[in-house]
């Protein structure tokens, strides 16, 4: 089971250049995707999706049995895909049993198979009690934890979630990252999140995307390690603070008495009182997104 | 299996909608003006007599009638509904087939058709039994003429509506005001005409059917002739009319308007891109290059965020007040924004027209005043309903008295645009010193703007008044009498339209004080309440 990326470019009929040269290969675990707003994943997950074709470039898969491109073949994609968009939506009219009996027949499974499953997929997003209410008079938590429900109906081999943790509270949070966790030894799941901590808490793999190019792809321990030497905490004036952020990447700013407490990532001491602290995740995704791509690549 | 349950889920969801609620009491309204008489069925001054299948004949052409127009705008929502959802794109990613799935929702359009004419079905034995024929009920004779009139029209209008929903330039506002044409094309089409196979809503089979029972009985009818709407004679001349026959052509010609709905769904399949973001039409029409617009690539945007307070401005008092014409000025340009450039190429040529030196033979400016205010129909069909989108709704009905700064600015930028747009109509008027075409050009740029608001403030959508007034102007340019605003066919009412159009304005205030001040008008109307109860003390 492997999924590759090779080349894709994808520019928008309105000129938007989402995405180029971007190349990545996938096997069975966790995908963190990290990059800013803009930075070209959902447009990256939209494609492997088949929703949306690369402008060139093509992505191949692998299920053992032979090698696809899924932009000939879709089918023999989507026919093991799981897909939870950042923006989907609901019938509103709906139940939520009403709404998967719906997508499990639209994915071509059998009836009764569909129902036991449904029930199951229910009581694993904690939603029994309410299967039977409107969707329309769901919260965005609940909302969120049906689209989970959904992706998961065809037990799929590609499972690819744009910011599934939006809405939920803390515990369902813990919850689904245990989830996508034990899924993750026999499938791909592919996991775009804005939240660093739910991909170092999950992800075998983090891709970092910045301007629509693959910027580095590294296991979070790799990551860590590039960071060694780089992430510093010093005490500067806080007349001075101003100056200082125009020439570092500062990563947190805490004032107190004795000044003010900042947190950088910089290749060399930023000042005199500069102290080395041990790299975060977030200092390193500050760090490569901020590093010109030629470099970083 | 796939394409009944995407049928099936849209059906449920489609039938706990409020329009499907909304255009079955329509319905039932349209049933009671025929049971009393208002709204009936007649031939050249005869008519059949109320057995079953005249009843049920009467209803059935009254059904088609009102489902191929009104509800098509019903059920043209199917496949916008999951792009604007979302749940489009959750579809997107399975299995299912284009053809499934808007062979789905053409079966789930066609079911809300039925289940509307059902409507009417059931008012065919309460008009037979008001009408005091003496003729016994039969279960076939009410059937009979829904299944041969009724049902393939809607099983044609339900394919119409889905490759409506696919085509890129159909799906937009610019595809309800083609349908209107369409429709009118239809009606003419089956009516008129001596052909069997173009009879799409089958009033050519229910007038070749019933002229051949009236002329067996000694009567006397034109071949074309079917009244619609309120008729009045002195003497009704009757005839026995037992339903269709349904011989085996007949059943050939019905039967070919579900394959030609098949056929439509297959067209549509052509121009579905399945939710895909970045999908371009499947027929492309290059425009000239000086029309076209520059399209550079844009890079993603990037840069740090400034995060020092100090840097921006303090708001005094006087900038937290609104500016009337400001707002003006933004409106226009909302409506304006994304007219194509050929479209004010056209209206330039025309308001040119418009002033040169009157002709004999040449148009007249009432003339260019109707086409001119037809043109912009889908930019006046924003009005109203675009803060109302589910993502505006929060940002514009947040703001304070958003509903006596907005909807007033509104109705001004819609009623500069219609005077603007026939600037060159307005001064020949002016020259020509016709005062009296002057008052219509103000009173029907008045109306336009007042119709405009009040649909979309009511339907919350652009269909409503693209429809309506579709409608309208073309009832108007047939002479319809007071429907003219325009003065093209020599009627003049513009205090008529003056009144109309204050009233669809207080109207749609009227909503949008409700619906963004509802605690001031529940106070109001304590207020109100609690006056009346202290008068009625003080009486007694």
């Amino acid at each position: 089971m492997r999924l590759s990326v090779e080349n894709v470019s994808k520019r928008y009929g309105s000129g938007v250049q989402a995405l180029r040269d971007f190349s990545l290969e996938l096997r069975a675990g966790v995908l963190g995707l990290l990059g800013p707003n803009g930075a070209g994943k959902s447009t990256l997950m939209s494609i492997l999706a088949t929703i949306t074709l690369p402008t060139s470039g093509r992505v191949l898969w692998d299920d053992g049995h032979g090698n696809y491109d899924i932009a000939r073949h879709p089918n023999a994609l989507r026919n093991v895909l799981g897909f939870l968009p950042q923006d989907f939506g609901v019938y509103p009219n709906l139940s939520a049993v009403e709404f998967l009996e719906y997508l499990a027949a639209i994915k071509g499974i059998d009836g009764r198979v569909a129902k036991r499953r449904i029930d199951e997929l229910l009581t694993l997003v904690n939603l029994q009690t309410a299967k039977t209410r409107k969707l329309g008079g769901f919260s965005g938590g609940m909302r969120q934890r049906v689209g989970i429900a959904q992706a998961l109906l065809n037990d799929p081999k590609l499972l690819i979630v744009d910011e599934p943790t939006a809405g939920l509270d803390p515990e369902e949070r813990v919850r689904f990252r245990n989830l996508l966790s034990e899924l993750s030894h026999d499938r791909i799941v592919i996991l775009s999140t804005h939240i660093v901590s739910d991909v170092e808490l999950t992800a075998d793999r983090i891709a970092l995307v910045g301007n629509g190019k693959l910027i580095t792809c590294q296991t979070p321990d790799e990551l860590l390690r590039t960071m060694e030497g780089r992430v510093w905490e010093c005490v500067i004036p806080p007349e001075m603070l101003q100056q200082f952020k125009q020439h570092h990447a500062c990563s947190g700013t805490v004032r107190r008495q004795d000044g003010v407490h900042v947190r950088v990532v910089s290749d060399s001491k930023p000042w005199q009182n500069a102290v080395a602290q041990p790299a975060l995740l977030e200092d390193a995704y500050l760090y490569w997104v901020n590093v010109p791509v030629e470099v970083a690549a | 299996m796939n394409t009944w349950a995407v049928a099936k889920a849209d059906f449920k969801e489609r039938m706990r909608r409020p329009p499907v609620y909304m255009a079955m009491a329509v319905a039932a309204f349209l049933c009671y003006l025929s049971i009393i008489g208002q709204a009936t069925v007649t031939m050249d001054g005869c008519r059949g007599v109320w057995n079953s299948a005249w009843s049920a004949g009467t209803m059935a052409v009254m059904a088609t009638s009102f489902l191929t127009l009104i509800c098509f705008f019903v059920i043209r929502n199917g496949v916008q509904r999951d792009e604007e959802t979302g749940v489009g794109r959750l579809l997107a990613a399975t299995p299912l087939s284009g053809f499934s799935y808007l062979l789905g929702k053409c079966l789930s359009n066609f079911a809300v058709l039925l289940v509307v004419s059902t409507v009417f079905l059931a008012a065919a034995p309460i008009l037979q039994w008001h009408e005091h024929g003496g003729f016994p009920f039969e279960l076939w004779g009410f059937v009979n003429p829904f299944l041969y009139v009724t049902v393939p029209a809607s099983a044609f209008v339900a394919s119409v509506a889905v490759v409506f929903e696919c085509h890129p330039w159909l799906k937009r506002g610019l595809g309800n005001v083609l349908y209107i044409v369409v429709w009118t094309e239809m009606l003419r089409e089956s009516g008129m005409s001596n052909r069997g196979w173009t009879d799409m809503v089958g009033f050519y089979g229910f007038m070749k059917s019933t002229h051949a029972a009236a002329t067996a009985q000694g009567i006397v009818v034109s071949e074309h002739s079917l009244n619609i709407g309120h008729a009045e004679a002195a003497h009704w001349s009757t005839f026995v009319w037992n339903g269709f026959a349904f011989h085996w052509r007949d059943i050939l010609l019905r039967a070919e308007w579900f394959f030609v709905a098949a056929a439509l769904v297959l067209v549509a399949t052509y121009f579905f891109k399945r939710f895909d973001p970045d999908s371009k039409p499947a027929i492309q029409l290059r425009m000239p290059a000086f029309l076209r617009r520059k399209r550079d690539v844009i890079e993603p945007a990037a840069g740090k965020w400034e995060t020092e307070l100090l840097k921006l401005t303090t708001l005094n008092g006087s900038m937290l007040r609104g500016r009337f014409f400001s707002i003006v000025r933004a409106e226009i340009k909302l409506l304006l924004k994304g007219v194509p450039k050929f479209l004010y190429v056209v209206l330039g040529i025309a308001n040119f027209i418009a002033l040169m030196p009157a002709e004999k033979d040449g148009p007249s400016g009432a003339g260019v005043l109707a086409f001119l205010w037809i043109v912009p129909v889908l930019v006046w069909s924003q009005m109203g309903a675009r803060e109302q989108s589910p993502h505006a709704r929060p940002l514009i009905f947040s703001a304070p008295h958003s509903f006596l700064r907005q909807l007033p600015a509104e109705w001004m930028a819609g009623f500069l645009i219609a005077l603007g747009g026939s600037l060159g109509v307005g001064l020949r008027f002016l020259a020509q010193r016709q005062w009296g075409h002057l008052g219509v050009w103000f009173s029907g740029a008045a109306f336009i703007a007042s119709l405009a608001i009040a649909c979309g403030t009511w339907s919350r959508s652009t269909r409503l008044f693209q429809g309506l007034y579709t409608g309208w102007w073309y009832l108007a340019m047939n002479n319809a009498p007071n429907m003219d605003f325009t003065g093209v066919t020599g009627q003049r009412h513009p205090w008529g339209y003056f009144v109309t159009g204050g009233i669809l304005f207080a109207s749609a205030m009227a909503q949008r004080w409700w619906y963004t001040e509802r605690a001031a008008a529940l106070r109001t109307m304590g207020w109100f309440r609690r006056g009346m109860a202290a008068r009625k003390a003080v009486a007694m």
